[in-house]
């Protein structure tokens, strides 16, 4: 009985490759190739427009010991990350939990909390965060009203990334929705079994509700931390780096040494840099996630 | 059972890559079919004249609506004339616009006729000489007498080739506030030997006397960069920042620190506006979108490109604003500053129709037609053509025409092209100007980091 | 009594919070709405919420563009290239993840660091060979580089979103069916899918939204002003050296935003519609 239960998983099993199939073709047909490209720039010397020339390590010795905006820029998106990433996902979750409640209104409540992630980069935003944090913007206005000293909220150099972050933690909407959905797949029945044995509602909370959305909180914490490491738009758009390349992100850096100072090796160094970062945080998050991510699969991946 | 879900799995599958396959044969069903469409029309239009197939022209540019209304109205009259030739127009925002115009040329597909900015011709044509037509190769099909030999000869020649015809005449200029500046008793010299660096400083002490929160000129770091490090240290050494032939900077460190330490001056006796009091403003070229330039009541004058003159004066509606003088120093060995273009047209080489490309923008500059509808839309016209039209329908009057005046009148510098307008280099010259705004370093300090840096480019330059 | 009074105060603070922070996430599209009314000096010189005067002349002249084209003929084009584009990623990104997070196929560890590790390189290095791949398959200036991608699945973003939630659903009920006899094909359409709602829901308005704000790619891929999409055609008349007519710039946003406002309302009470209310079938 043992024996035959194995063979037939084993074939059933077979099938996912099938599923899975239609990825794998996009990636071997259109992924492949301009990561493998981009790889083998990052040892060329490449301006875009004349063929890449050879040059091994050359790159990477550069960015690691000529480059002093490289450190700096790293810090800036360290700093940013470490901001930004636990903003955003304590926002949102937070937020989540107040509008997963049946009241009045709570659909258009919901779609106001919403609105600002519907604006991405787009021009409109870009402009009206500066004309908020400029000197005489509404914001120290605010301030002004409560006697509060005025900020310089772009100009300072220690006070504009921590304005970018907030504009980041700002359009939390995404993080939103997916909590929004993950505690509606929570089975009600695990609630009712909790009440009938007289849990209250911080018990129910910690017991239930945070263990069974612990995937899409890994799930958050993952694609946020890897979107904050290459992260571009709202530093460009905004301050485009400065002041003194006090936002000065990896990501501004490795855009304008791609398209604005045509090294396009040497960016994608940067970017394979980034890249390890990122596999480095990830596979970290990975190995912890076994110790506290719940899964209702019962583990098996 | 388990084998019907396997089988319908795999349908879905096939499904999947038939999509696929047939999504990119749809590809080539609808270009043949637009081809087709095209031979249909192009048809009819041969019917009226037999000598000619039809001509399909990819033309890319970027500006605002009026500059797209009014190109487009060219390229309606310029297709009514030569009905055999359609212009399908690629025009968008600056935001992006050398990004996407690199990609096409190193994938060989860029348009047939390009608007290019002129600080990155150079660079494309020492990557390859063979994106570009010269467009001395088809004197026959455009006339080049209309515009000044010398001024082509400044812009858009490299090496003895004109790779891009310039669309118009300005250049890095002064314009000030007259209302402002009358109230506070400020007289901007109106001659280019009263008005040297010494001078912005004195009228700006002049004005901190009259209004402690008033400033000079409002000015971030690349206007810094552009209008007063260039200048001062063009005028100081008489040689461009990087010496292209030889790859080596054009002058020493201690005359970059004197540059420094000027730009330390205007800060220390506030000319100019802190830079964390503009930074909203300053990264994008929108100093004219801050409050205090709206209001006229805070800065007096403002360096600026003169083809956006009209752009920071329109901002402050109630003011009257003038053009005035830039400063050269007493004994300078280069005026500084000149007359350029805010763009070039270019012709691409790989383009299958360069002659009918060469044969609109013939039309393009010299017709009375096209300069009637394009009027000033690329700044003051380049040709005597278009200067003419301009002036007969009253359209060469107001700032950005009077800043060109005075530096055609008075303003001979080196145009400066090269390594030294690569982004990356002007990027420098930024940080250096951050750093001294910010207090970040005494000049010695900055000019030696500084130099470091430049040196670096310089050697991966070669 | 004090048990309902408790529950009231309660009540009232969640209202308080709500509407403290749904001000600051009202306050842009509002200014939005009310800059398309303002002329430049009262957008950038005044503090104002309100404008001096309304008059519909910025909606009317925005909407109109350059004449030759205008929004009518931009929003065409970007539902041509959303719509198609969302519904293929969300159908072929569930197939991959339901593969992902059911099967133990061989290399599947070594695939899904894969797929995961494709999210991990910046974008601004692959545009160029992408660029010269699609070229040489004749995908440029249509929205083909959109579809197929979306068609073979390559966002593992969604993927990866929708193995997570996937994985949130005990297997117990894939078991039981197996036992009716399901197929894998049937287990996943008539049982992991309805439960799947919200999370494909989700996945769906993430995509249509980004892909309706998508700058970078619009722009490097279509070239011709009549496949032109809203996000390139709202910064048509940005230019440094053009007086740029904000109030237009601003109408057009406020618009452009619209239909996605309205995508939300209506889709959300599918993405918070759960296991709660959806009875199993199969």
């Amino acid at each position: 009985m043992e024996k035959v239960k194995v063979k037939r998983w084993r074939k059933r099993d077979c099938m996912g490759l099938v599923y899975v199939a239609p990825w794998l073709a996009g990636f071997l047909l259109l992924q492949l190739y301009p990561f493998l490209a981009s790889l083998y720039y990052s040892f060329c010397q490449y301006n875009v427009m004349a063929s890449p020339e050879w040059v091994g390590l050359k790159n990477y010795i550069t960015l690691f010991t000529v480059d002093t905006d490289f450190k700096k820029s790293f810090m800036v998106t360290l700093v940013y990350t470490l901001y930004t990433v636990p903003g955003k996902l304590i926002m949102s979750l937070l937020v989540a939990l107040l509008l997963n409640k049946n009241m009045k209104g709570i659909n258009l409540i919901r779609t106001v909390f919403y609105i600002p992630s519907l604006f991405g980069g787009s021009v409109a935003v870009a402009l009206l965060w500066k004309l908020m944090f400029m000197d005489d913007g509404v914001i120290n206005a605010v301030l002004g009203f409560l006697h509060l000293p005025a900020i310089q909220w772009l100009g300072n150099p220690g006070v504009a990334l921590k304005t970018i972050c907030m504009l980041e933690i700002w359009q939390f909407g995404s993080s939103m929705v997916m909590f929004l959905a993950a505690l509606k797949q929570v089975p009600a029945s695990l609630y009712e079994a909790a009440q009938i044995d007289g849990a209250d509602k911080w018990k129910c909370f910690f017991r239930i509700t945070l263990p069974q959305i612990t995937p899409i909180i890994f799930f958050n914490m993952i694609m946020q931390t890897i979107n904050a490491l290459q992260a571009y738009t709202s530093a460009a758009v905004i301050t485009n780096g400065g002041p003194v390349k006090a936002t000065y992100l990896l990501g501004i850096k490795l855009y304008k040494e791609a398209f604005q100072n045509y090294k396009m090796g040497y960016a994608s160094t940067i970017s394979w840099v980034i890249f390890a970062v990122i596999m480095a945080v990830t596979l970290l998050l990975f190995k912890s996630s076994s110790g506290w991510v719940y899964y209702e699969d019962g583990g098996e991946f | 059972m388990r084998k019907i879900s396997r089988v319908l799995a795999l349908v879905m599958c096939v499904i999947l890559m038939a999509g696929l396959c047939a999504c990119g044969s749809d590809t080539t069903g609808t270009t043949t079919a637009a081809e087709a469409g095209g031979t249909a029309a192009g048809e009819t239009s041969a019917a009226l004249d037999e000598k000619h197939d039809p001509v399909t022209l990819r033309f890319m540019w970027w500006g605002g609506d009026e500059r797209a209304e009014a190109t487009l109205k060219a390229i309606e009259a310029f297709e009514a004339k030569y009905d055999w030739i359609t212009i399908e127009p690629e025009y968008g925002s600056s935001d992006g616009y050398q990004e996407k115009l690199t990609t096409q040329l190193s994938s060989g597909n860029a348009a047939d006729i390009i608007q290019m900015g002129p600080g990155w011709l150079p660079g494309y044509v020492k990557s390859n000489d063979n994106y570009f037509i010269d467009f001395n190769d088809y004197a026959d099909r455009i006339d080049l007498t209309t515009f000044e030999s010398s001024f082509l000869e400044q812009n858009g020649n490299i090496g003895g080739k004109q790779y891009g015809l310039p669309t118009g005449i300005s250049g890095y200029s002064f314009i000030y506030n007259k209302t402002l500046a009358d109230k506070a008793g400020i007289l901007f010299p109106d001659s280019k030997e009263e008005m040297n660096w010494d001078t912005l400083i004195e009228l700006g002490k002049q004005l901190q006397a009259y209004d402690s929160s008033a400033y000079l000129v409002d000015i971030g770091d690349s206007e810094l960069a552009a209008c007063i490090m260039r200048p001062y240290l063009l005028q100081l050494t008489g040689s461009t920042m990087v010496v292209d032939a030889t790859a080596e900077l054009g002058f020493t460190e201690e005359e970059l620190v004197q540059c420094l330490t000027y730009i330390k001056d205007l800060y220390d006796n506030k000319v100019i506006p802190p830079l964390a009091d503009i930074a909203a403003y300053s990264s994008g070229d929108s100093l004219q979108t801050d409050p205090k330039w709206i209001s006229g009541e805070t800065y007096v004058g403002m360096f600026l490109s003169s083809s956006t003159a009209e752009v920071a004066t329109a901002a402050c509606p109630d003011c009257e604003f003038a053009a005035g003088y830039m400063p050269v120093m007493s004994s300078a060995k280069n005026d500084g500053f000149y007359a350029n273009c805010p763009q070039y047209m270019c012709v691409s080489k790989s383009s299958e129709h360069i002659e009918e490309a060469v044969m609109f923008l013939d039309y393009f500059y010299n017709s009375e037609e096209a300069a009637e509808i394009l009027t000033t839309v690329r700044s003051v016209p380049p040709t005597s053509v278009g200067q003419s039209v301009c002036a007969k329908l009253g359209k060469l009057e107001g700032i950005a025409k009077d800043t060109v005046d005075i530096l055609q009148a008075s303003y001979h510098g080196t145009n400066e092209m090269g390594m030294t307008t690569e982004e990356e280099y002007g990027q420098i010259l930024r940080d250096m100007i951050s750093q001294i705004a910010y207090g970040q370093g005494t000049p010695e300090e900055v000019a030696k980091n500084g130099i470091t840096l430049m040196q670096n480019f310089l050697d991966s330059k070669n | 009594m004090k048990k309902k009074t408790k529950k009231r105060i309660n009540l009232i603070i969640t209202y308080v919070i709500i509407t403290f922070i749904g001000v600051l996430m009202l306050y842009p599209i509002l200014w939005m709405f009310f800059a398309a009314f303002k002329t430049n000096e009262e957008i950038f010189g005044s503090l104002k919420l309100l404008p001096e005067s309304f008059s519909l002349d910025s909606f009317i002249e925005g909407w109109r563009s350059t004449g030759r084209t205008t929004y009518t003929d931009y929003f065409i084009n970007t539902f041509k290239m959303t719509v198609p584009t969302t519904l293929l990623t969300v159908m072929t990104c569930s197939l991959v993840a339901y593969g992902f997070a059911r099967f133990r196929f061989p290399g599947k560890k070594l695939l899904f660091m894969l797929l995961i590790a494709t999210l991990m390189l910046p974008n601004a290095v692959i545009i160029i060979p992408r660029y010269s791949l699609y070229n040489s398959l004749g995908w440029l200036d249509t929205y083909l580089p959109f579809y197929i991608p979306a068609l073979l699945g390559t966002y593992p973003f969604f993927i990866f979103m929708l193995i997570q939630f996937m994985r949130g659903l005990p297997r117990d009920l894939d078991e039981s069916a197996y036992m009716d006899g399901c197929g894998t094909f049937r287990v996943y359409w008539n049982i992991l899918l309805p439960l799947q709602k919200p999370a494909l829901f989700s996945a769906g308005l993430f995509q249509f939204l980004w892909t309706y704000n998508d700058y970078m790619n619009p722009l490097i891929f279509i070239s011709s002003v009549k496949k032109y999409v809203i996000s390139l055609a709202l910064r048509l008349s940005l230019d440094a050296e053009s007086v740029v007519v904000w109030s237009r710039v601003m109408a057009m946003a406020f618009v452009a935003v619209l239909p996605l406002i309205i995508l939300f309302f209506a889709a959300q009470k599918y993405f918070v519609e759960g296991i709660a209310t959806t009875g199993m079938k199969g």
